[in-house]
């Protein structure tokens, strides 16, 4: 996710973003708003790329 | 809320998830993607740390992977404490629709609810699941909405 070691995990209408084995942030994809945590700019920016791209 | 272990039971064809809060949870394979069967059982299943722990991963003899949530889990065993977070962020986003259509200033929707700005601010944080159902149900009652509670029997199986 990004130049750090990250792993999201993708759950129907939310994704899940960790870093270093901790939450990021959980974010609902139907409603684009957080869950969990707090999502940056860049966050933001690829989980639109990961939506763009149909992943999600 | 994180995963302390995992275990799986391919003759019973489940996981079983135990937290640190001390609770087990069944998690059928049915449920899992990919989908384990009787060709292709789960080989191993280890608590995700990448994941903070909220998800473990599962390996298939045929090699292939897969995660699941703790919130999958948490959804099929319906826990309570899960739905009612489920429930608190539901109404958080309504409070939000409307605060924004109301175009009342912030400050005036904090004297109506006789709270201070920054509370508001908190009640408004659909990230924040520390607030109570009564904090949420005031404020959209100052936002002119009427609040009804329908209880009713879960359907199962339909």
């Amino acid at each position: 996710m990004s130049s750090s070691p990250g792993r999201a995990t993708i759950r129907r209408a939310t994704c899940t973003s960790t870093r270093n084995g901790k939450l990021v942030v959980k974010w609902d994809l139907e409603n684009w708003q957080p869950m969990k945590g707090e999502a940056s700019a860049r966050v933001l920016q690829l989980i639109r790329e990961l939506e763009d791209e149909g992943v999600l | 809320m994180k995963i302390r272990k995992v275990e799986l039971n391919n003759r019973k064809g489940e996981f079983r998830v135990v937290t640190y809060s001390g609770d087990t949870y069944v998690f059928p394979y049915v449920k899992a993607e990919p989908q384990p069967d009787a060709a292709n059982k789960v080989a191993d299943a280890v608590v995700d740390r990448e994941l903070a722990k909220e998800a473990f991963s599962y390996v298939l003899e045929s090699g292939d992977e897969g995660i699941v949530h703790l919130d999958q889990v948490l959804e099929y065993n319906e826990d309570p404490s899960y739905l009612r977070d489920l429930l608190i962020y539901k109404l958080t986003l309504e409070a939000k629709q409307r605060v924004e259509e109301s175009g009342l200033s912030r400050r005036e929707l904090a004297r109506r609810l006789r709270t201070s700005v920054p509370q508001l601010y908190r009640l408004l944080d659909t990230a924040n699941d520390k607030k109570s159902l009564d904090q949420l149900i005031s404020l959209l009652q100052v936002l002119d909405c009427n609040v009804d509670l329908r209880v009713t029997h879960k359907d199962h199986g339909a």
